[in-house]
């Protein structure tokens, strides 16, 4: 616990932009960070500072599962916060961890390593057979890895949002902007009972988001282009500056848009019939349609609209490898 | 009913001099009242079918929308032919109100860039029988040419493994053979044969296709020719790639059999016009410059007539059907957080 508070000291210093650690980690979060500036900031308001009695009193049962006397964490080029609570649960497991960050955002991690000598940056893994090992990666790259050790694989997954109706629309929108809508938890899927009416006022609520989306290369431009051509075939497609949002009326199959501040918008009415569970890692709202979709994914966490990307720090925000 | 139009269509595959473009926008009319994502599309890009003057004018339709929708007319499918995508979730299909133009087509350009040069060949499939695979559009082809070729025939995968020891006696009879499969088969053979060689007798060629979808090693395209050429002691010429999808219902081939042509250029039939397109504006490309490939397939006369793949090509435009060099897929939206990517969803090539 003493390792854990002394990591969330630090962590409040660098979610603070007036705080030398603060200024220095953004510093360097924007040489590599995808997002703008702004979004930036939002992604470090979503850093990890406090911790429950009750979040810690789970992390500590789920830790205890996992204990070893090294755990080595694989970081994917993750949202840019993720590594405190990779880290984090990897302490809890184990009083030396070792990190391989991501190379396309290994900003945080760098910073964790200095602040914790518990924790060291390495360039390539070596776990012993009696080693945890927690990979985090999209599925097809943890699919490729064979380690010794006792591995948790933490992969890809979707956030779902159950929303019962307009009004929920300003707390449905701070979920998706957060990270560009770019993270495991972040809603992808909205399901709604009128979702045309959703698709309508999410677009309108959008337009007005004074957080930019981060800059666009060629490959997601091309990705939005042909999504906006598929969903003009299929439903509705409504596209701002900085979002994009497509309705399929009539799903038959899971349909995603690419994570870049943009998701599919579907009726409630077939979720059963079509929708596969084994990618939902969040489920966000209360009311009929939550629970359904709870019934069916029982490891995915549960929110409320507006804390999707907030979840306790009571492990990681995958639960699936550890149920 | 499009009976009138597939008549129209064949006559063109025979030669029959008619304007591409007048056929491609007849059935593109067509299509925008039958076809609901057709429908659709024509509507939400603002194109008035009646209006359509050229074959470039038809709005694409993405190959996602064939795993997300029926993509076909409002009728009893003779036909449904789905693609290779490893889930249900990720597979594709294409239904066939009507396969006699599709086989006419595939015959038709299979007698010339496939076998030209002769009437009977044995037809040995790395592929499942057309009983065991019927919604395989590679299977029903390569059935067809086989019925085309005498009807000797023989089929070597089970859906899961290659039966080696078949193909070993099969391929030592000694005349003449048609060896067709999809790459990850004859590198499945290559592997199980090791430094054997199963030289074929002179007049045999052999097609492959596709990609190899994770079930194998990945080999280059260059290299596996080579490799096959060896393995079976032919001249790298008689070993010809096709490029296919399910999505289509014509094929393009390399011209090695027909032209003695050892390059990797694929030929288009004249009934499938292909552009290379800017991916971020689907705006056609000057000719030669890098892009996606959209298919103007006549032959796809039941569901789009105009489809935007993700593969991307050079093309030349000649008289007699447009050259093209495959420069494989586009990539996704950079990768960005853990979010789920789309890839796995996407249809894969048949």
């Amino acid at each position: 616990m003493r390792r854990l508070e002394a990591l969330l000291a630090h962590a409040r210093h660098w979610a603070d932009a007036h705080h030398p650690a603060g200024r220095a980690l953004r510093a360097r979060l924007r040489e590599t960070s995808v997002l703008s500036s702004e979004g930036l900031e939002l992604a470090l308001a979503h850093l990890e500072t406090e911790v429950s009695l009750e979040a810690s009193r789970r992390l500590q049962e789920r830790a205890a599962l996992h204990g070893a006397p090294v755990v080595h964490v694989l970081l994917a080029g993750n949202v840019c916060v993720a590594a405190l609570r990779a880290v984090v649960f990897a302490l809890a497991c184990a009083p030396r961890v070792e990190v391989r960050p991501s190379r396309r955002d290994p900003a945080l991690a760098e910073a964790i390593a200095g602040a914790c000598p518990d924790v060291t940056l390495v360039s390539q893994l070596a776990p012993a057979p009696n080693h945890g090992v927690h990979l985090y990666g999209s599925d097809a790259t943890l699919r490729e890895l064979s380690l010794p050790g006792r591995a948790l694989r933490f992969g890809s997954g979707i956030g779902v949002a159950a929303v019962r109706g307009v009004e929920e629309v300003p707390m449905l929108m701070k979920d998706l902007v957060a990270f560009d809508g770019a993270g495991c938890i972040s809603p992808r899927l909205l399901v709604a009972e009128h979702p045309r009416q959703l698709l309508e006022a999410l677009h309108g609520a959008l337009e007005t988001c004074d957080v930019p989306r981060g800059a666009l290369t060629d490959d997601d431009r091309a990705a939005l282009t042909r999504a906006r051509r598929t969903y003009a075939a299929i439903g509705a497609w409504a596209e701002g500056q900085h979002h994009a949002l497509a309705l399929d009326p009539a799903p038959q199959k899971l349909s995603l848009l690419p994570p870049l501040r943009a998701a599919v918008v579907v009726p409630a009415d077939t979720l059963e019939r079509w929708l596969p569970t084994r990618e939902i890692t969040m489920i966000a709202g209360e009311g009929p349609i939550a629970s359904r979709l709870a019934a069916m994914a029982p490891r995915a966490r549960r929110a409320a609209l507006g804390s999707m990307q907030r979840p306790p720090l009571d492990g990681p925000v995958d639960l699936r490898p550890l149920a | 009913m499009s009976d009138a139009l597939h008549e129209r269509v064949q006559a063109f595959i025979d030669g029959e001099a008619a304007s591409f473009d007048a056929l491609a926008c007849d059935i593109a009319r067509h299509q925008a009242r039958e076809v609901e994502p057709v429908r659709r599309l024509f509507a939400a890009e603002g194109v008035v079918p009646e209006a359509l003057a050229t074959a470039a004018e038809i709005p694409a339709l993405p190959t996602d929308v064939f795993r997300l929708r029926r993509v076909g007319v409002k009728a009893d499918d003779e036909r449904v032919f789905s693609t290779s995508g490893t889930t249900a979730d990720a597979r594709g299909h294409h239904p066939m109100r009507r396969v006699d133009t599709y086989r006419h087509g595939a015959l038709t350009w299979g007698r010339r860039l496939l076998f030209p040069d002769v009437e009977r060949l044995r037809t040995v499939a790395l592929l499942s029988p057309e009983a065991a695979a019927p919604g395989s559009s590679l299977t029903f082809m390569v059935a067809r040419f086989a019925e085309a070729l005498g009807g000797d025939a023989s089929y070597h995968w089970d859906g899961t493994q290659l039966d080696v020891e078949g193909l070993r006696a099969r391929l030592s009879e000694g005349e003449p053979a048609l060896v067709a499969g999809t790459s990850f088969a004859f590198v499945m053979l290559l592997d199980a044969l090791g430094d054997a060689r199963l030289p074929l007798a002179r007049g045999s060629r052999v097609m492959q296709t596709g990609g190899f979808k994770g079930r194998t090693r990945e080999v280059e395209p260059e290299t596996l020719r080579r490799q096959v050429a060896s393995c079976f002691a032919l001249p790298e010429t008689s070993v010809v790639a096709e490029y296919g999808m399910t999505e289509l219902s014509s094929q393009l081939y390399q011209a090695g059999v027909r032209d003695g042509d050892a390059s990797t250029v694929y030929h288009a039939p004249p009934w499938l016009r292909v552009t290379a397109v800017d991916p971020g504006t689907l705006e056609a490309l000057p000719e030669g410059e890098m892009g996606l490939a959209r298919f103007v397939d006549l032959a796809n006369l039941d569901s789009a007539v105009a489809v935007l793949t993700m593969d991307r090509v050079r093309v030349h435009h000649r008289p007699d059907g447009d050259r093209v060099r495959l420069y494989g897929r586009q990539p996704g939206a950079t990768p960005r957080g853990c979010s789920l990517a789309l890839e796995p969803f996407l249809s894969g090539d048949a």
